[in-house]
């Protein structure tokens, strides 16, 4: 049996939309892109935004999000890339090279940025010293991803920042930030943040797109992306038994993590008081980056790790 | 008609490699449930494309890709 495409009779690669209509490879993109565009429309992701800044770690997501920033918005909105080498030993360096190898396809400026050269350590050494840093080794890399994405979006003069966390992200962390009673972090899982003070606002134009749907859309541009798991990433726990359990959830329940999603951020963070927004309001008196005290979590971290006295010891 | 098709599954990440035998007519949707994963996570390729998940399963070489490949 060949299933064929709902539109032109081509073979059909998926099922799409709320119809679950079969759409060939063509037809599919078409579908993909007009998602994303709806969810730029819907949440005005590019209002004021002339230079985007777009963080591209090499794995499925982020290079989608670059293919269709690309494809949508060229000539509109400039486009720089970031790239950031973790220093995750086996993981790191190719992702890089599969960023790389998208921007250069694209003929897209970009940055790579190296936190060992940088800024004098790497994730794998705050795994290691993950008792000296105080926090887990994931908290920490999403503190420096988002310093160094701030930074960079400064320093290149970029309107906003754009992430490709999608719809299987931003459910599961509103899940657990809700389980978790961290509201403060809940609401800031919308598609776009403001400017606040020193931070760029943040866009998440993959909001509303599953992880299923990106990884069908690279796949069909025929782009390099990287797909192994990070070394680091917790195989067990709540975070990966929720995220299967959304997947089910989602199985027999068509579009309950967009449905969820968009409830939560059309109708209970607008109701939540903002909170204090300490971060963004202060300077951290090292680097000058926004802090919520006098030194920011991320120059708290490289202290840490760089100039800690134990370091030399252990 | 044979009695069975035999299909062989590479999961990425990881490389899980596993030999299914499918009753004939089992569709894509089929073999994914035989692997316990949910149809919302993987996308399911044969010779590099995707298929939807009611294509029939034909014997051969399948690849599962994971959506929720942590990074």
């Amino acid at each position: 049996m060949r299933l064929r495409c709902r539109i032109c009779g081509e073979r059909a690669v998926a099922r799409a939309g709320p119809g679950r209509r079969y759409l060939c490879a063509r037809h599919y993109l078409e579908h993909f892109e007009r998602r994303v565009a709806k969810t730029v429309e819907k949440y005005r992701l590019l209002r004021g935004v002339r230079r985007l800044l777009v963080a591209v770690s090499g794995g499925k997501d982020s290079v989608a999000l670059l293919h269709v920033l690309h494809r949508l918005y060229r000539g509109r909105v400039e486009l720089v890339g970031l790239t950031i080498d973790l220093g995750i030993e086996g993981y790191s360096t190719p992702q890089v090279e599969f960023a790389r190898r998208n921007f250069e396809a694209l003929g897209i400026d970009y940055r790579v940025v190296g936190l060992a050269e940088e800024y004098g350590f790497t994730i794998d050494l705050a795994s290691r010293r993950r008792r000296l840093v105080r926090r887990p080794t994931c908290s920490v890399c999403g503190i420096v991803k988002r310093y160094v994405m701030n930074r960079i979006a400064i320093e290149v003069g970029a309107d906003a920042i754009a992430t490709g966390h999608n719809l299987d992200d931003l459910s599961l962390f509103t899940l657990m930030s809700i389980a978790q009673g961290r509201i403060d972090d809940l609401v800031k899982l919308v598609p776009r943040t403001e400017k606040m003070g020193a931070l760029v606002p943040r866009i998440r134009p993959l909001a509303l797109v599953s992880g299923k749907e990106t990884l069908t859309y690279v796949v069909l541009l025929g782009a390099p992306f990287h797909h192994e798991n990070c070394p680091h990433a917790p195989s067990d726990g709540l975070r990966p038994e929720l995220s299967a359990m959304l997947e089910r959830l989602e199985d027999r329940n068509l579009e309950f993590r967009k449905m969820m999603y968009t409830n939560i951020v059309s109708n209970l963070i607008p109701r939540i008081s903002r909170p204090d927004d300490k971060a963004g309001t202060g300077t951290c008196t090292i680097c000058g980056m926004p802090a919520s005290g006098k030194i920011c979590s991320f120059c708290r971290i490289r202290m840490r790790l760089t100039e800690h006295p134990k370091i030399g010891v252990e | 008609m044979p009695d069975t098709v035999r299909v062989r599954v590479r999961v990425i990440p990881g490389g899980r490699l596993e030999d299914l035998e499918l009753e004939p007519g089992s569709k894509v949707a089929d073999m994914v449930e035989r692997l316990g994963l949910a149809l919302s996570g993987v996308v399911v390729l044969r010779d590099g494309s995707p298929l939807p998940e009611d294509e029939v399963v034909e014997e051969g070489e399948y690849t599962v890709l994971l959506a929720a490949s942590g990074g």
